[in-house]
Parts: C-alpha cells; sequence; structure tokens
C-alpha cells in the first residue's frame, strides 16, 4: 500500500501552492495514508493531504501554530514497518545524524520521518531509514535559502518497502527515484 | 444416486432427473454432482484426473497471473506509481477500484451464518500458489486507519505514549489468517479479470457464495482441498448461462432480465389469474422483486440450505433456468391468499421479503413441478428446443 510522506508545506506565507506538476500526480484514490511531518501552517494545506487519502497524520512543527492539537512526536504501524515522525527542529543538534538516531531510538521505530531543513535526504543506516521528504510546496528555509520542491511516497509489503523520491527538478520536470528498503529482522 | 456415481460413464440425463428430487445431505455426493451437472467435470470418469488436472493447474496460473505478477512486476517495471500514463500502475490502480467494489460485496455475503467469516480451511498460500501472500488482495485496498500512537515527554523526562487504535484491533491478525469470504473475492476478482466483458457485478458473489459453501463442506478431503479452483470452474459455468441477466445493456434483449420477468409474468396470468390481476391492477412491476428473485436464483429469498436445496432442481433443470420460472411462479401461488387480500404496500413488502412467509422448499419444488408437468401436457406439440446453452458455454470456456 502507499503511504505519502510530506514536510514542511509552508502555506500560504512562504509559497502560495503546490507546485501543479506535483498536484497533477497527488490525486485521490491512489494514495491510502498520509504523514506529514510538520509545518504545514494552515488549514488549506491539511485540507490538501486530506484530499489525498482519509487517513491523515501531522507531527507540529515550529512554525505551526501552538494551539493545534497536533502532537510532537508520533509513531504509526503499518505492514510490519513501524514509522516515527518528528518535525525536527527540537532536535539538537539540528538535523545531526547522531541526534536523529537518538530520536529514532526513543521511539524504537524502523523509519524515522522528519522535516525543517527543507532538503529531501534519505540515509538507511544500520538497517534503519531516515527519510526526510523535502519541502512539498518548495518553501524558501527560515534562512530564505531556495529549495527544490519535493516529496516522498512509500511502497510498503509487509516488512519490506520501496521508497519512491520525488523532486521537481528547475526545468519543471519531475524526477523519480526508487529505493528499496527491508527491515532487519522480520517481525518477531 | 450412488448406482448413477459409481459407472464409469456417469449417464447424466439420468442423475439430472435424480438431483431434480435432491441430492443426499452426506456432504460428497452434492459436490460431485454439481460439478458433473454444471459440467464442470466430464462424465467418463477416465477423464477426471486429467480435466482436474488441468484445471486446477490453469486456476493456479490465473492466480498468479492477475494477483502475484502484478504485484511484483510493479515494484521492478515502473518507477512512478503516481505517474499517469499508462503503466503497470495504472493497472494496478484499476485492479483496486475493481477490488474494493468486490471486497465490499463478499465481506458481507452471508451475515447470518458464520462459514464465510471464518478461516479458510486451505489457504491459497498453502493449495495454490505458493509465493501467494495471505491477505495481498484485501491490504491492497484497506482504507481503515492505521494504528498509531503519540508520545509526550512529561516534566520529569518520562515518556508517556498514548495509542490510539483508530482502525480495527484485530486488523494485524486479521492478515494472518485467510478467511473464507477472501477465497470468495479471489474468486471473483480472478473471473473478473478474466471477463472483461462483464467484470464484477453486484449480485455475483449471491451465486458463487453457495457454490463454494457447498463445494469446500466436502468430508473428503481430496474434493475439498482444491474447492476453490472447482469453484471457480462451476461458477464459470453457471454464469455463462446466466450472464446475461447481469448485463445492464442486455436488459432489453430477448435473453436478458426483461424477457425472462415477462415470460414469468406471461406464465402466471395462465396459471393464476387471479393473481396476476391483483400484481397487474397494483401496477407491481416485474422488476420490482422479479428482478432479484431471478438474476440472484432465488438465493436471497431463502436461507442457505434451502438455497442450496433449491439449486439442486434448477441445476437439473436440462433446459436450464426455465424451470426458475415455474418456481418464482409457484411462489406467488403459494401466497396468493396473502397477495389478493393486501394493497400495494403490503404486497411490495411481502414480496421483497419473502423469507418469513415462504412455505417449505420442497413445497415450492413440487408445486412448480406440478406447473410445469401441467404445461408439458398441454403443449405436447414439437418444443423450440433451446439451444443448449450448457453447451455452447463449454466450448467457450474450453479455449
Amino acid at each position: 500500500m502507499l503511504v505519502l510522506l510530506v514536510s514542511d508545506l509552508h502555506m500560504p506565507e512562504r509559497s502560495p501552492n503546490v507546485p501543479k506538476k506535483f498536484r497533477e500526480l497527488l490525486v485521490p484514490g491512489k494514495i491510502q495514508h498520509v504523514l506529514c511531518s510538520g509545518n504545514l501552517t494552515s488549514r488549506t494545506s491539511l485540507d490538501f493531504l486530506r484530499n489525498i487519502a482519509g487517513d491523515v497524520h501531522v507531527v507540529r512543527g515550529d512554525c505551526d501554530r501552538s494551539e493545534t492539537s497536533w502532537p510532537d512526536e508520533k509513531v504509526v504501524r503499518i505492514g510490519n514497518l513501524s514509522i516515527g515522525m518528528i518535525h525536527g527542529h527540537q532536535v539538537f543538534p539540528n538535523n545531526s545524524q547522531k541526534a536523529l538516531e537518538a530520536v529514532r531510538r526513543s521511539l524504537q521505530v524502523d523509519i524515522l520521518v522528519h522535516g525543517s531543513t527543507h532538503e529531501q535526504k534519505v540515509d538507511e543506516i544500520d538497517g534503519n531509514l531516515f527519510i526526510n521528504p523535502g519541502s512539498l510546496t518548495g518553501a524558501s528555509t527560515s534562512s530564505g535559502d531556495k529549495c527544490q520542491p519535493a516529496f516522498a511516497l512509500l511502497d510498503i509489503n509487509g516488512s519490506a518497502c520501496t521508497l519512491y523520491r520525488y523532486k521537481l527538478g528547475s526545468d519543471n520536470k519531475v524526477d523519480v527515484q526508487p529505493l528499496e528498503f527491508k527491515k532487519r529482522c522480520p517481525a518477531a | 444416486m450412488d448406482e448413477i456415481l459409481s459407472a464409469e460413464s456417469i449417464d447424466l440425463e439420468e442423475l439430472k432427473q435424480k438431483t431434480f428430487f435432491g441430492c443426499p445431505d452426506n456432504g460428497s455426493t452434492r459436490a460431485l454432482v454439481w460439478r458433473l451437472i454444471l459440467s464442470a467435470l466430464p462424465v467418463n470418469k477416465a477423464e477426471w484426473e486429467k480435466t482436474l488436472e488441468s484445471q486446477r493447474v490453469n486456476y493456479s496460473t490465473f492466480v498468479k497471473e492477475f494477483i502475484i505478477r502484478p504485484d511484483e512486476e510493479k515494484n521492478s517495471a515502473s518507477n512512478d506509481p503516481l505517474s499517469n500514463t499508462g503503466n503497470t500502475w495504472d493497472e494496478y490502480f484499476k485492479d483496486n477500484d475493481l477490488l474494493s467494489q468486490i471486497e465490499k460485496d463478499a465481506r458481507r455475503l452471508y451475515p447470518d451464518i458464520s462459514f464465510f467469516s471464518e478461516p479458510a480451511k486451505y489457504p491459497a498460500v498453502d493449495f495454490i500458489h505458493e509465493s501467494y501472500k495471505t491477505g495481498m488482495l484485501k491490504m491492497r485496498i484497506s482504507k481503515r486507519n492505521v494504528t498509531s500512537s503519540q508520545s509526550a515527554k512529561s516534566r520529569n523526562g518520562t515518556i508517556l505514549m498514548t495509542e490510539s487504535t483508530n482502525g480495527d484491533e484485530d486488523d494485524d491478525q486479521e492478515c494472518k489468517v485467510e478467511k473464507n469470504w477472501e477465497v470468495v473475492e479471489r474468486l471473483l476478482f480472478v473471473y473478473a479479470k478474466l471477463n472483461q466483458g462483464t467484470k464484477y457485478i453486484q449480485g455475483m458473489n449471491e451465486i458463487i457464495g453457495p457454490i463454494y459453501f457447498v463445494l469446500s463442506q466436502d468430508p473428503d478431503l481430496e474434493w475439498s482441498r482444491n474447492a476453490e479452483a472447482d469453484t471457480f470452474y462451476c461458477f464459470t459455468q453457471v454464469m455463462s448461462e446466466i450472464r446475461d441477466n447481469f448485463i445492464q445493456s442486455m436488459d432489453e434483449s430477448t435473453s436478458g432480465i426483461h424477457a425472462l420477468m415477462a415470460q414469468t409474468f406471461t406464465l402466471l396470468k395462465k396459471h393464476d389469474y387471479s393473481v396476476w390481476q391483483v400484481l397487474n391492477d397494483q401496477e407491481i412491476r416485474p422488476q420490482f422483486f422479479l428482478f432479484r428473485w431471478m438474476t440472484l436464483l432465488l438465493s436471497q429469498e431463502m436461507r442457505i440450505p434451502d438455497t442450496i436445496r433449491l439449486w439442486d432442481s434448477l441445476f437439473s433443470d436440462s433446459r436450464r433456468f426455465e424451470f426458475l420460472k415455474y418456481v418464482c411462479v409457484a411462489i406467488l401461488t403459494l401466497i396468493r391468499e396473502d397477495l389478493i387480500s393486501g394493497d400495494f404496500g403490503f404486497n411490495m413488502k411481502l414480496l421483497q421479503n419473502t423469507s418469513d412467509v415462504l412455505p417449505d422448499v420442497l413445497i415450492i419444488i413440487r408445486k412448480a413441478d406440478e406447473l410445469r408437468q401441467k404445461d408439458l401436457r398441454k403443449n405436447s406439440g414439437p418444443h423450440i428446443q433451446l439451444l443448449s446453452k450448457a453447451q455452447l458455454a463449454h466450448s467457450n470456456f474450453s479455449r
């Protein structure tokens, strides 16, 4: 089954909309779950995600308003895989692999989805997967740097999955790269 | 019955005549007889082994072709699941639409008996294809929410995990064992993929349900182990004869359901004019109730043991499903008192929910047979021999 991973939409403050190319791809009826690792910043973003799939999981980012009930961390189990979600601004030093590993351990998950840097980054370290899907809208970072719109898609099949990385290039072409991942020891 | 079945070459006509009066309820006989009279099994015993072997291998290939292969292929062939151009993923999503339609109906098949929600005795992974993964169809379309847990750090640093199970709790459990309704789901899916013209139409589940029920409860393990594959062939045979009833564009044709209903009403007019008049005056159209009765072979009107007994008679009809009309007329004449005294609302309710007022199934069959005998005697002139649809379908299928 397909699980969409997105992050850092910052809509509408930093980016007016999801790129048209992406909107054409993300249509209802294909994806079953959506995991968003924070910084949607508006109701519109959430509605957009809800439209893609009925089951949407969100964690709070630093720019999401504090009155929302979203948790800081969340663990979702799909198939035999457990997926942890955190926005990542709480992690210090920011974007450090060691710090993220500590989060992954405390959540006891196989895959950690995080965000905050707006840059797509996927690492497989010691049989665990760290995914930063990047910014879906290509919103600029807090320091004002431009970035590529991107998201990720997981096709989960028991304790294995295929990760598809989507990036919108400067030539307005969508670039897709698959990556196979298998959990080290299948569920006991 | 045993005598007929023990012959090397089974006399199908004789068998049909016997079956018309019911199969013995010892489990094995009916499953075998249905296979025979639906011509899913040749009459010559010497050919059985070869036919069964090839049918079962074929079915296993279908499962591989339609379910397992696309699943493997989508991971290797195409690298963009979301692309809208026709690729393996596109096919996959289309199949998922079909599948979710089938699943809804298969899940609620015969809710009043536990059989279909019990674990299947012979799951596909062991008996159809070794690379089949239990629950793989269901997982493809599962819309259920996944289990998730949220954590909150309290001030002293302890982490509190709150589990929120939005989905069904036994969802995990459910995926590990295969239920009987999942077998039905798979059967219907393979049928739909194989018959692109008909695909899946609501109601097919009600036809396949009793067949699978009978075949899989065969106490003889050699037979029941292959119930799924054999059900598929029996179902295909039945469908080849009643397929026209299901296809909407065929409704108006001479073999479509409207013609069938009109014929039944004509029969009713002939045999019980006053009931016909009541229905006619109250403008109760045949499609209000006969549509369901006839397309589903009355499987919705009675409980499953009665349905099975009735189907003994329906299947053994040599001009297949001619007898169905008589059964419908018989039901109407048997509840004539209620119909004649009732008004429109009462009658509609009665006709759409007959299970409480219907007399025993044997009485219905006897009555229907009586009516048919009467007609046969009356016009003993040359019959228009309906082109044996069974033969036609057979040649059609054995390609």
